[in-house]
Parts: C-alpha cells; structure tokens; sequence
C-alpha cells in the first residue's frame, strides 16, 4: 500500500493530524517509545538512588561500624594507585609508539591492546598462583637460593598493592588507546609550531602534545577507573575489600537488600563523582584537532640504546598485562584441560555464547530504536532519554543486579502473596533469578557500548538522504530496511561483538541474578577459583581471555581507519 | 475524501480550485519562540521554475522543508496538484506528496549502484520495467554506461545528474531543489545548470529551487520570489526583479548599488547625478536614492556630470570605476574596458534613469 504510482493522483486519503501544540513530527511513537524504554534502562540505577531515602536498618548501622572504613579507604586507594600507573603507563606508551620509530614499533602499536581483551579476574587469578608461596617463582628462588618459609621477603600479591598493578597493566590501554588518537588526530602544524618557538622534544610533549591530548586522557582514566571500581573477581580474589564485595556479601551473607542497595548507592555516588572530575578535567575543551589541515606525522627514528630503551618501555606492559598471565592461563589450561571439558563444561560454554548472543541482539535493537529516534526528533526528551539509557556503563554490574532484583522481589512478593490468596499456591521466584532478568541486566550494562557504535554508522547516513529516501515514496520504516540498514549493518555487526564479549567476560551481576545452578563461562571460572583450583579456573578464563581478542582487533583497525587525512575511499574527487 | 475535507480547518475562502503545481499560501512557521516564515504565498505552476532567493537565515530551505512535508505546518495551507496537503490540522506524509527532492550535497545512496539509485522511487514497478525506466532516464543524461557503478566513485558533475534523475523517476508534480549547484565547481556550474533547466522544462514539473546566489536565480528563474527574514519581499520575472525592485533590499540583492539621501521636492529628488525624478512622494519626504553601476554612462564630453577617477578595477570586457564627485561624495560606475582609464583622470558622464531607483527612507 506504501507504493506510489507514477500517474496516480496524490493520496489524499493519507492527510494524517499533525500535532502543531505539541510540535512532535509524526513518528512521535518511536520517540514514545524510546523514551519508554529509556526509562525502563534506566530503572535499576533509579531505584538503588532511591534507598538512599530508605531508612538505614541494624545492618547498615554494623557496616558502618566495621567495614565501611575499609570499603572506602581501599577504593580511594585503588583508584589513586590505578589512575596514576594508567596515566604513565598509557601516556608514555602513546608517546612513544605515535612519535617515534624503534624497532617492534609497528607491532606494539596494536599489542600494547592486548591486555584489554582479558578480564581482571582472569589475570588476578593467573598472578595470584604465579606468586603464590607454592607458585612457580617463589618455588624456583627456594630452589636456586636454598631459602625455606620465612627466609626472604616476597611481595605479596594478595593485596591491595597487588590488586593496583594488576589493575594498572590490564587496564592501562585504556589510556594509550584515547591518548594515541588524540596524538595522533593533532595536528602537526601544532607541534612544529612549539619546536619553532623553541621547545625541545620534552618541552614539545609537556607543553604542546600532552595539553592538546587532556580531554582524552581524562576520558581513558575515567573509563579505566570506572572499570576498576565495577570490579568484583579480582578484588574478591585478592582479599581486598571493596563495595563490589561488600554489596556481594551483603546480599548472600547477610541477607539485607536494602543495606546492599544503600552500599550500591554509595558506589554509585564515586562513580558520580568521578564522571563529574571528567567532565571538570574534559571543561569547555574541545580541541582534540586544532587545525583543519592535517599533515601526518613524521616520526623520529630512535636506534641503538634509544631504540632498545623505547622497545622495552612498550614491552612491559604488554608483559605484565598480556602475555605472562596468559603464559601462565596457558600452561594451566594444558596441565589441567582433560579434567575440566567435559559435557557441563561444554553445556557452559555453549549457554554463554547463547546468551551472550541473545544480549547483542537485543542490545543492539534498543541501541537502533533509542539512535533513530533521536535522529528523526533530536527534542530535548529523546536526546535526554539516549544519555538516561547510556547510564548503565558508568554503573557497576553489582549495582545494576541489586537495582535488578529489588523490585523483581517485589513483583515476585505480590505475584506470590496473589497466588496465596486466590489459589492457596506457594509460587516461589518467578521472574527474579531467571535468564530474562539476566539479559536484562546485561542490556542495561552494555547498551552505551552498542549505542555509541549505532550512533556512530547512523551517522554515516546524511539526514539529506533521509528526506531524499522519503520524497522517493518510501515511508519511515521502509526507509529504514531499505536505506538505513544496508548502510549501517557493519556498524550493528560491531556493536553487536562488543557487546557479545562484555557479556562474556561480565562475573558480578551475572552471579547475583543468575538462574538457581545456571552456570557460564564466567562463573565456572569464579567458583574454581574460590575453591582455590586455580589450575582448573584457567580453561573457562582463558577461552573468554580467547574471545576478548575479538574487539581488541575491531578497536586496533578503528584506530588506524580514524585518522584524519585518511581517505577511505567513500568521499567524493 | 469527504470525511478528510470536514476535518480540515475552514478551507481558505475562493480557494476552492486549488492551483495544479504547487501553491503556498499564508504560511507562517516557528521554531520554538523565533519566527522564520511570515504570511508566505506564493505558486509554482506546472512547467515553472521558480527561485526562492534570499541571503542564508531567510527561511527559504524551511519553506522548501515544509512544501517536502517534512515539517509539520503550523498556519496556513499548502497544495499539490489541486489537493490541499499541509494544513495546521493535518499533513501529508513526503512520501505521498509526489514530490522530488534534491540537495546540495545529493544525497545519493552510497549503497545501492546508479541503477538502483534511480530505480529507487519505482518500487511499485515490476523489476524488469523499473530497471529499464531507470537505464533509460541515465542514458538522457548520459550516463547509461556507469549504470552499475557505485556513487563514490562519480565526479561531482556526474552525482547531480544521477540525483536529479532519482528525483525525476517516480514523475513528481513538483520539483524541489535546494541548492543544487552549490557544491559544484564554477568551471562546471553553468554547463550542469543549462542542462537541469533543459530536463525540468522537459518534464513539465513545476520545480521551486532555492539559492542564494543572484546570478542563478536570475539565470534559472521564469519567476524569482525573494525572500528576506522570513517574508517575501517581491516575487517577479528576473528583469522586473531587476527593473523595478520594491525597495533597496531587492534593489541591493541583485548588484552593487550607489546610495545617495535625500528629500523629494516636487516630485523629485536632488543628488549629486542631478535631478532624478519619485512621482507619487509627498515634498520633504526622506529619501535613499539607488544607482547601479551601469546606470553611469561615461560620455566623451561635456555629460551633466564630471568626476574624478579614483580607483580602476578591470574585468576583461568591462571595469569597475569609483569616482570622484565635486561634491566629495563616491560613486561606482560599470562600464566597457578601454585603455583611457586610468586613476586621476577627468571624466563626464550621464546617469540612466532606468538604473536609478528612490526608495522612502526607512
């Protein structure tokens, strides 16, 4: 019926109201829509803010009184001790790998994002047996030195230094990723300009290159940052305390949801805060390229020392953060592989892929609706309902899984007090703890990483051809099959692995609000570790470790593509 | 139908037979508390090319905007082929307006190859037909040869007509252009302009195109409306847009002007060029006297008015004069290039009452 004949005459049966009070152009559902959904991402962040009015029961008043000190004291620690060791390690290994050349260069400049693709749990686990008293390396010096318990000083690795460096090296890519491209986007006019007023190379870093690049190291710390304070594996791990393991026993040991909520609060409050020191830091700055004409940079060969010296610096990190935890994963995962694939095992990993899958899909397809809607009515409300539905990421997964299972406990108190009632029937949970609740969760968690990636192939799709696709007959929705979808697919293809992958590498929320013995890959991966099977935790690690490689290929082609100068061959000339 | 008529706000009285291209009439748009359109009317008939002139800011790509219905009305109505299709009450969706649309940037399919491109409003064609009625409006524009090629790999020339003929596949009744040429290079304009106009008149649609460039609307135009903050100012052929200009905006638009104040005093105004005649302005009336640079004929001797040369700018088959009045007052002049003139040279001249226009002060 869309179809418009040549020579027919106008449809006037189509005349359609147009809402002129309102000023809503005429797919206002979809904006409807969106916002509705918008709101429904955004309901577990609103109803853990919500118990900071509840009123503080015995336990919250004994946490206070014991832990919280604690809570807060090693989070401050962490991200002091994480933000500073990212900003060095990722600045320096930017600088370095953008401009100058040395030997290995080429390829440090995608391995130095190898530590991304692990999950901090996974690397805690491997050094935490690597440094162990029986571990390997304690083993060895014993054995070459002729030393025995007691006789030397070894650092210890369950701790909160420990759960820094490991912190440090598995998320400082963060920082090299952001503060390269903005390296590399700066234009060199800018940089010549500071030589020729006469800074020397260190000059020209502190004074010209590093300030150019300080929204973007901002926003590589706060992302590492907010990565550190989502935690839960590592920490747990590690023995250190923070409000990841505090809301965690809280809620299992305790049994008090409200006071895990008010902890979640409190978390969610640093996160706040921190996302407020990036948009301080960030200000008004938005020179991320401050010339319009963009040369590329003509790197400086460093050979000899200077080139053995640079090869080193970029190495470690890969080292420490990659390739010795993963040696070790490795190792495990061989000695102990026999014992451990089996048909749970295989059950498991299947299950994570599925729902991982299952979490892509439907993140994606909200990320569509929330980024078309924005585009067909870019009002206040649609734009206020994308930034509202992108929350979930700053949120830690415990957070979300609390502001999860909260009301679904309500939901599942009414249905059963109903049911008592009306049919005299226990029912028991029937909507928390189920595999709908966990994809939900993981929606709310990852729909940012989606969106932004939605957003940015919608874009590619002027607003001109939009309207042009419109005049030729097609309505909105055909539009989108016909116009957009073909346009963007790669885009969602994308976006649909990053989120696939979060998903799998995803421990906390997936351990509270998973399904009664609903076990993935992740979570087979915690629970031998709890049980101090190190060894056997390597085999479901390392495969996520082997999946978390996927996006670490998809950002590295990103950052090369974006260069500006770069003709893609898609521009006209 | 009838149930769609009743619904409409009061129809605009004898209007009941609605033009056959495009109408526009009383439309008044805002956008939030700013008003971009005011009390706009004007109509395009089949065959007609009609500017919409105006510097940027005017409102002429919202006019064209809501005329594509992908604006929602908020007073007045617009018509299509004698059907009313925005009213403030109701709106047509782009998609059944059977209009064509084209932008400066054209907007073509980066996805899809020319064919399909132009192919892409013939949906309701079996495929076989489509693809020819396709194959068939490249080939008029030459282009049948790239037919399966992709629009990345076109020139700037090539991608205008692709999306010119898009736009002109599914046979709209009304043509819109916004700024078509724009992103064209000069060497290129005239040639894609002469051969836009040729397949539009073809056609027989009635084709509203927005610029803001004099020349091409003066170029292009059967009528020009031009347009300045949000209303219209004058809506005329080129040459009465150019011969008889309301006032010194449109007088302004179209060229460089020499402006002189004054006061009519019987019927006529004194200036430095002599006296130029206002008919119909009361004695003592303020005046702003507007002379175009070619309306200042060098004479060999004694014209009414002598001047000094001040500066001299050629521009291969005539120049640009400034010259200097007695009165100390500054005056340019256009005229043919020849070798006498040079900088400080005395000269006499006349003025050409058609290129002199008095405006009442505002």
């Amino acid at each position: 019926m869309t179809a418009r004949h040549a020579d027919a005459p106008l449809d006037i049966h189509r005349l359609r109201p147009s809402r002129t009070a309102l000023r809503w152009r005429r797919p206002s559902g979809l904006v409807f829509g969106a916002a509705f959904l918008a709101l429904l991402l955004a309901l577990p962040v609103f109803v853990v803010v919500g118990h900071l009015f509840a009123p503080h029961g015995e336990v919250w008043g004994h946490l206070a009184e014991t832990v919280l000190t604690r809570y807060v004291v090693n989070t401050a620690w962490l991200v002091f001790g994480v933000g500073l060791g990212t900003l060095v390690l990722g600045i320096g290994t930017a600088w370095l790998v953008t401009m100058y050349r040395f030997p290995g260069q080429r390829v440090l400049e995608w391995a130095l994002l190898l530590p991304l693709a692990a999950p901090g749990y996974a690397i805690a686990y491997a050094y935490a047996g690597l440094f162990d008293f029986a571990g390997p390396v304690q083993s060895w010096l014993r054995a070459s030195f002729d030393w025995s318990r007691g006789d030397y000083w070894f650092p210890e690795f369950r701790s909160l230094g420990g759960a820094a460096f490991i912190f440090t090296v598995v998320l400082y890519p963060y920082v090299y990723m952001l503060a390269r491209s903005a390296f590399l986007a700066q234009s060199v006019c800018a940089l010549e300009i500071g030589r020729t007023l006469g800074l020397g190379p260190l000059g020209e870093f502190l004074r010209v290159g590093l300030p150019l690049a300080r929204p973007a190291l901002a926003a590589g710390v706060a992302f590492a940052l907010m990565e550190t304070l989502s935690d839960f594996g590592a920490v747990q791990h590690l023995g250190v305390d923070t409000f990841t393991t505090g809301i965690y026993r809280t809620w299992f040991s305790l049994g008090d949801a409200t006071a895990a909520a008010q902890l979640a609060v409190v978390l969610l409050a640093v996160v706040i805060a921190l996302l407020a020191g990036e948009r301080l830091l960030r200000g008004s700055a938005r020179f991320e390229q401050t010339s319009r004409r963009y040369r590329p940079l003509q790197p400086v060969r460093l050979g000899g020392i200077a080139g053995v010296a640079a090869l080193v610096a970029c190495l470690l990190p890969v080292i420490f953060g990659f390739l010795l935890p993963g040696g070790q994963l490795l190792a495990w995962a061989i000695a102990t592989a026999g014992e451990v694939l089996d048909a749970r095992f295989a059950l498991e990993a299947v299950r994570s892929l599925a729902l991982a899958a299952a979490a892509a899909l439907l993140a994606v397809a909200c990320a569509l609706v929330l980024a078309y809607a924005l585009r067909l009515r870019s009002g206040r409300i649609a734009r206020a309902a994308v930034r509202l539905a992108g929350l979930g990421y700053a949120v830690p997964g415990s957070v979300i899984a609390v502001g999860i299972l909260l009301p679904l406990a309500w939901v599942d108190h009414g249905l059963g007090a109903i049911a008592r009632g009306v049919f005299g029937i226990e029912t028991g949970l029937i909507i928390g703890g189920t595999v709908a609740a966990l994809l939900f969760a993981y929606i709310v968690r990852f729909l940012a990483v989606s969106l932004n990636t939605v957003d940015a192939s919608l874009a590619k799709v002027t607003p001109s051809m939009d309207s042009a696709a419109r005049s030729l007959g097609a309505s909105p929705v055909n539009a989108l099959v016909r116009v957009h979808a073909p346009i963007v697919s790669g885009g969602l293809l994308t976006a649909g692995l990053l989120v696939l992958v979060d998903t799998m590498k995803e421990l906390p929320a997936t351990l509270i609000l998973r399904p009664f013995d609903f076990g993935t890959l992740s979570v087979r991966a915690y629970e031998f570790a709890s049980d101090e099977q190190l060894r056997e935790a390597a085999v479901p690690a390392l495969l996520i470790v082997a999946v978390g490689l996927v996006p670490v290929a998809i950002i590295s082609r990103a950052i090369t593509r974006s260069r500006p100068g770069r003709h893609d061959g898609e521009g006209a000339q | 139908m009838n149930a769609t008529r009743k619904s409409m706000q009061s129809p605009p009285p004898g209007k009941d037979i609605l033009p056959a291209g495009l109408a526009l009439d009383d439309v008044h748009h805002a956008y939030g508390s700013r008003p971009v359109i005011e009390a706009l009317g004007f109509a395009v008939a089949p065959g007609e090319v009609v500017c919409l002139l105006g510097p940027s800011g005017c409102g002429k790509t919202t006019t064209l905007r809501l005329a594509a219905g992908l604006e929602t009305l908020q007073r007045g109505t617009i018509a299509i082929a004698s059907e009313l299709v925005s009213t403030a009450a109701t709106t047509l969706a782009p998609e059944h307006r059977r209009v064509g649309l084209m932008f400066q940037d054209f907007a073509l399919f980066p996805h899809l190859n020319l064919l399909d491109n132009v192919g892409f409003g013939l949906r309701h064609l079996p495929q076989i037909a489509r693809r020819a009625q396709a194959m068939a409006l490249l080939e008029r524009v030459g282009l049948g040869a790239l037919a399966s090629t992709y629009p990345h790999a076109l020139s700037g020339g090539e991608q205008q007509r692709v999306a010119l003929v898009r736009a002109l596949a599914p046979k709209p009744v009304v043509m819109l252009l916004d700024e078509p040429f724009s992103g064209l290079d000069a060497r290129l304009r005239d040639q894609v302009r002469d051969d836009t106009l040729a397949l539009l008149k073809e056609q027989g649609v009635a084709t509203l195109l927005v610029t803001h460039d004099a020349e091409e609307a003066l170029l292009m135009a059967d009528r020009i409306a031009l347009m300045d903050k949000g209303r219209l100012v004058q809506l005329g052929t080129p040459e009465e847009l150019y011969r008889r200009p309301v006032n010194a905006f449109s007088a302004g638009f179209f060229g460089d002007l020499s402006r002189f104040q004054g006061r009519a005093a019987g019927s006529a105004v004194s200036t430095p060029l002599g006296l130029i005649p206002c008919p119909g302005l009361a004695d003592g009336t303020a005046v702003e006297v507007c002379v175009r640079p070619e309306g200042i004929k060098l004479m060999a001797e004694n014209g009414p008015v002598r001047g000094r040369i001040a500066a001299v700018r050629f521009l291969g088959a005539s120049a640009l004069l400034v010259l200097d009045l007695p009165g100390g007052e500054r005056v340019r002049a256009r005229c043919r290039a020849s070798s006498g003139l040079a900088p400080d040279r005395e000269v006499s001249f006349g003025l050409d009452l058609d290129c002199a226009f008095v405006f009442p002060s505002r």
